[in-house]
């Protein structure tokens, strides 16, 4: 007697996106997880921070243009007008993804604290995606060389045997097969745990011989420095309960400097085909 | 012996035998070659003198006519002059690093160029294997991230400070949509407005002010960081330069020791390897364009190859299969084909260029030999002639484009650097081109002060008939033609004579005898024979004469129905037989043509007819008048010339040009005046002069032929003939038939010397001698002539006496 065929897996990417950016090169990295054989829903949300919407109502506040550096006062019409602007790019770019993927989409404003709402998302999301606050950091390019020249690593830091499996395929995926790119922080409390660790890693990559890093101390700190020390393009992380407190999340959203992918459950295939839509 | 003026020819005089038994071969097969040309010592020595003197300025032109050998003579000399010579320079172009619209030009050893091109090819494909490879280096990877980790963290810590500054006066560093912030926090949260409001107002100045001097902080790090980026970019660009020179420097030193002894290359070398440096992003691979269209893909590539083509070679003239130094014939001479041209190609739909694109002309490739040009053809290309002036006269070659030379075109175009010339010019052409470009230009002189002067036609001697053997037999060999024996030869060097008009001569023109022994080589294998002799010569000949003879043919055919109306026989006054030589294409042919003269009472002139309706070109003119002039002198030099006479070439429909008939006329003239008949057997050709001297004409072999063969295809009668002058007579080489006919006795070859001995050969009477008392002998023909202009003189002053006594009366009558 023929069994029923499993049921389709659905797995749900939420891409979290704030008022100081397009979140159009964020989606870019995204791409690669999007091609897999797995049903994906994708979902975007655009953060007006509380504090900002607070501000704005402050009739004194005045804010320095990134731009020209000019002073000028942020009244709430016109900072309402500019939140405005952002959510509706950030919406497109999401609808625009969705339908270049052939995927499930949606798009919701949410306001309240980025922390938060990471927090939450996480424990939800098979994968939630964000950015850290930027700088006004000027563009720092070779003037010679292309951006792309550069291999940026992508850092994958591994603590927990079950999250950090989750987060090396996913991984993968986003090295689009280039396992090259792909350093691996350990981290782990003790040798037997270390040592299992590297027995996953040996494990999910028979072949290619991965570039590991071995934290000197456990902690969202050591890590967060670790992975600034490179040209890093991304950070993926499996969720644990410590990462998702309010001072670790803050602390990856103000100290690091490059995407973050909050990895709680994937698996998807060793193949990298695209699915025909 | 000498010919007597009046007394027919004998037939041995009509022709001049080449004996073959004086041949010292049997067949031209054992001849050697000749690869000169027989009898040209003028010409030779002046094309020898040209090629040796190296002083500016003596280039040559070859004139004379055409199928003389002059092309093959001056190829084989020139090739066999610059085998000798040293192979000259190669030369390329190569990219302006200072100023890219100008390329540069290398001068290099022979045989190099090809070399050096290639070597430089393989180091900029060294360097584009090298230098991504230095770029993509962890080393490389780790300095470059290094400095803008340094960057970064400037920046970093700066708004880190920033924000502490704000943290410890209890303001928050907030990021706005399109800003930053201050924001006054209160236990953490963002303080209300009522909050602030119930703050007490030092307080508040404090928020104030502490917002205040943040923002200034704030600004004056954000206006730093261009400042920053700007070092950071310096700091890139140091180390790149340092990467890529490390990576390039090896390959390019290489090349600079293998080219130290020319010691541009050797600067080139150095200015790409710092272009190199400079541009090193040229060689980095743009990224790879998955999912571009095709189109795109193939600009992007069509993009880098461009940004590198300005390291490669661009080989003007290569010299690697030289042997000596170049002859050039250039077939073409436009100006392009000279100069050499820069071709453009289409991008983006607009016309771009480039060194590599500079095309080089005829001019460069004989740079250091010699160039071979035909005059007629470099003088039919628009600007061909300025351009190789310029460019001799200058004594440097620079390629431009014609459109620029005329100033029509305004695209993107380039000014390569000049390359030096040193070269001869060989021209070739027609007398007329020589002395009209002697004429009208006054820069010709100037440049071609050699004329190497073929000429037409060549003394008649053992040793030039010997060298035209062995001409022939050269070109029989080349060709695979059957040998000529002895009689065919001989009798190619008969034809030859006939063919200069002249039996003391032969011929220069190579190509009529060649052609001929090509159909005898034909007419030899339908005989089935191994060699060509005297029969199959003739018979190509023949052929030849029957291909082209069709009008003669059935002009002649007129005649003998009488539509053309000639008499061969009886007496007319006043018509006489002239002889007037047609050409068309190489055939010569003559055509007897009756000349008519009617006299009258008049005012001494003579009118010709042909002139008066202007079909009569001014020599022929100059002849007619010659005679009114002579007959004044001779018969009244004491009284007007009274009468009036007017010839015409009778059935004569086309121009008429040359005084050979001027003779015939003045007989004619003279038997109207004397109304004495003109023998119609007889034809007469010559020119005259005003004291009655018969002068040489031309054609006078095909004059002779003409009037035989119509007097032959009536019938001989025994009494026709033909008057020549006799300083002709040593033209003669008739054809076998007319020999034949007057060695028979049924015709004659009359030579003539002054009028009176064609007047007594015409009337069959005495011409007369003039006695010391002015008077002729009587009966004379010149007694008649002189007495018939008297008689009109006295008419004439009759008749004007007569009118003046009328005019007189009249007169009176109206004066009374």
């Amino acid at each position: 007697m023929l069994g029923k065929p499993p049921e389709p897996v659905t797995r749900r990417i939420v891409v979290i996106l704030g008022p100081s950016g397009s979140g159009q090169p964020l989606l870019n990295l995204l791409q690669p997880l999007l091609d897999e054989d797995t049903e994906i829903d994708l979902q975007g949300i655009f953060v007006e921070e509380d504090e900002l919407q607070q501000a704005a109502a402050l009739p004194f506040v005045n804010e320095v243009c990134r731009l020209t550096l000019s002073v000028r006062e942020i009244h709430s019409p016109q900072f309402a007008r500019a939140v405005a602007l952002r959510t509706r790019t950030a919406r497109n770019a999401i609808e625009e993804l969705a339908r270049r993927m052939g995927i499930p989409h949606s798009f919701q404003n949410v306001r309240g604290s980025t922390v938060s709402l990471l927090r939450e998302t996480a424990r939800q999301a098979d994968i939630t995606v964000f950015e850290p606050r930027k700088l006004f950091v000027a563009t720092s390019v070779s003037p010679t060389l292309k951006r792309d020249r550069f291999q940026r690593r992508i850092v994958v830091a591994i603590d927990d045997l079950a999250t950090g499996a989750m987060a090396l395929v996913a991984a993968r995926l986003l090295a689009k097969g280039e396992m090259s790119r792909v350093s691996i922080l350990l981290s782990a409390a003790n040798p037997a745990r270390q040592a299992a660790l590297e027995k996953l890693i040996d494990d999910l990559l028979p072949t290619t011989p991965a570039n590991v890093v071995f934290l000197s101390a456990p902690g969202v700190n050591h890590m967060i420095a670790a992975a600034r020390a490179g040209n890093t393009a991304m950070l993926v992380l499996g969720t644990s309960e410590e990462l998702l407190k309010s001072e670790s999340l803050s602390l990856l959203l103000g100290q690091l400097r490059c995407p973050v992918f909050l990895v709680r459950r994937w698996d998807g295939t060793t193949d990298n085909k695209a699915k025909l839509r | 012996m000498a010919p007597t003026p009046g007394k027919p020819l004998p037939f041995q005089a009509l022709y001049q035998r080449c004996d073959p038994d004086l041949l010292t071969f049997e067949t031209t097969e054992s001849l050697e070659e000749f690869s000169g040309t027989p009898g040209q010592h003028r010409a030779v020595e002046a094309i020898q003198f040209a090629t040796e003197i190296e002083v500016d300025g003596y280039n040559v032109f070859v004139l004379g006519p055409p199928g003389t050998g002059r092309h093959t003579f001056v190829r084989d000399f020139l090739n066999r002059k610059a085998s000798g010579k040293d192979i000259p320079s190669e030369w390329c172009y190569v990219y302006n690093f200072d100023d890219p619209r100008k390329p540069k030009a290398l001068r290099l050893p022979p045989g190099t160029g090809r070399k050096f091109a290639a070597d430089v090819e393989n180091a900029i494909q060294d360097a584009q294997t090298a230098i991504p490879a230095a770029f993509e280096s962890e080393d490389f990877q780790l300095q470059h991230e290094s400095i803008e980790q340094e960057f970064k963290e400037l920046q970093e810590n700066a708004f880190k400070e920033i924000e502490k500054a704000a943290e410890e006066r209890g303001i928050n560093v907030l990021q706005t949509p399109t800003g930053i912030a201050f924001i006054p926090m209160r236990d953490g949260e963002v303080i209300k407005p009522e909050e602030f409001d119930s703050l007490p107002k030092e307080q508040q100045e404090k928020i104030h002010a502490d917002i205040q001097k943040l923002t200034t902080q704030l600004q004056h790090v954000m206006r730093s960081a261009p400042k920053h980026a700007r070092k950071m970019r310096q700091e890139f660009r140091k180390l790149e330069h340092d990467v890529a020179g490390l990576a390039v420097t090896g390959p390019v030193d290489e090349l600079k020791h293998k080219y130290q002894h020319i010691p541009e290359v050797v600067e080139h070398l150095e200015r790409m390897l710092a272009d190199i440096i400079d541009n090193v992003g040229i060689f980095l691979a743009s990224p790879d364009g998955s999912g571009l269209p095709a189109k795109m893909k193939e600009i992007l590539r069509s993009k880098e190859s461009s940004a590198l083509r300005r390291y490669s070679i661009s080989v003007l003239v290569d010299r690697s299969d030289c042997e000596g130094a170049p002859v050039v014939f250039a077939d073409k001479p436009s100006f392009t084909e000279l100069i050499g041209k820069i071709e453009h190609e289409t991008e983006f739909g607009t016309l771009v260029t480039n060194f590599s694109l500079i095309r080089p002309g005829a001019l460069h490739r004989a740079n250091g030999g010699y160039l071979v040009l035909d005059a007629a053809k470099v003088l039919s290309y628009p600007l061909a002639w300025d351009g190789l002036k310029r460019a001799i006269k200058s004594g440097e070659l620079q390629v431009r484009s014609i459109g620029d030379d005329i100033g029509i075109l305004s695209t993107v175009s380039l000014e390569p650097q000049p390359i030096p010339l040193d070269l001869k010019v060989v021209l070739i052409g027609e007398r007329l081109h020589y002395y009209l470009l002697g004429l009208y230009d006054p820069e010709f002189s100037e440049l071609f002060k050699i004329a190497a002067d073929f000429e037409d036609r060549i003394e008649r001697s053992n040793q030039n008939v010997e060298q035209h053997a062995r001409l022939l037999a050269t070109v029989i060999r080349q060709e695979n033609l059957r040998h000529l024996d002895r009689g065919g030869v001989a009798r190619l060097m008969e034809e030859s004579a006939r063919h200069a008009g002249d039996s003391e001569r032969l011929s220069t023109d190579i190509r009529h005898a060649t052609d001929l022994v090509r159909e005898a080589h034909y007419w030899a294998g339908q005989n089935g024979k191994n060699t060509i002799g005297a029969g199959e010569i003739q018979q190509a000949i023949d052929c030849r004469i029957r291909r082209a003879s069709r009008y003669r043919d059935r002009m002649q055919e007129e005649m003998l129905r009488d539509t053309f109306v000639v008499e061969t026989s009886g007496a007319r006054v006043g018509q006489v037989n002239g002889l007037a030589v047609m050409q068309l294409g190489e055939f010569m042919f003559a055509r007897p043509q009756r000349i008519t003269a009617t006299v009258s009472i008049g005012s001494g002139r003579v009118i010709d007819i042909e002139r008066e309706v202007e079909l009569g070109g001014p020599l022929h003119s100059k002849g007619v008048l010659i005679l009114a002039g002579y007959l004044g002198s001779r018969f009244v030099t004491d009284k007007p010339l009274s009468m009036s006479a007017s010839l015409v070439f009778e059935q004569s429909y086309g121009g008429v040009e040359g005084d050979s008939a001027s003779a015939a006329e003045l007989c004619v003239l003279a038997s109207a005046l004397a109304r004495i008949p003109i023998k119609q057997s007889l034809a007469v050709t010559g020119s005259v002069d005003q004291h009655g001297m018969i002068q040489a004409i031309g054609g006078v072999n095909e004059k002779i032929e003409g009037f035989f063969d119509i007097c032959n295809k009536r019938g001989l009668s025994g009494d026709q003939g033909v008057l020549i002058p006799v300083s002709n007579v040593k033209h003669l080489m008739l054809r076998r038939d007319v020999i034949e006919a007057v060695e028979a006795g049924q015709f004659h070859v009359y030579p003539v010397k002054h009028i009176d001995h064609c007047l007594e050969l015409l009337t069959g009477l005495k011409a007369g001698e003039r006695c010391a008392d002015g008077e002729f002998p009587n009966g004379s023909v010149n007694q008649k002539v002189r007495e018939r202009l008297l008689d009109f003189a006295e008419k004439l002053r009759e008749f004007g006496g007569a009118r003046m006594a009328q005019e007189e009366d009249s007169d009176v009558g109206k004066a009374s």
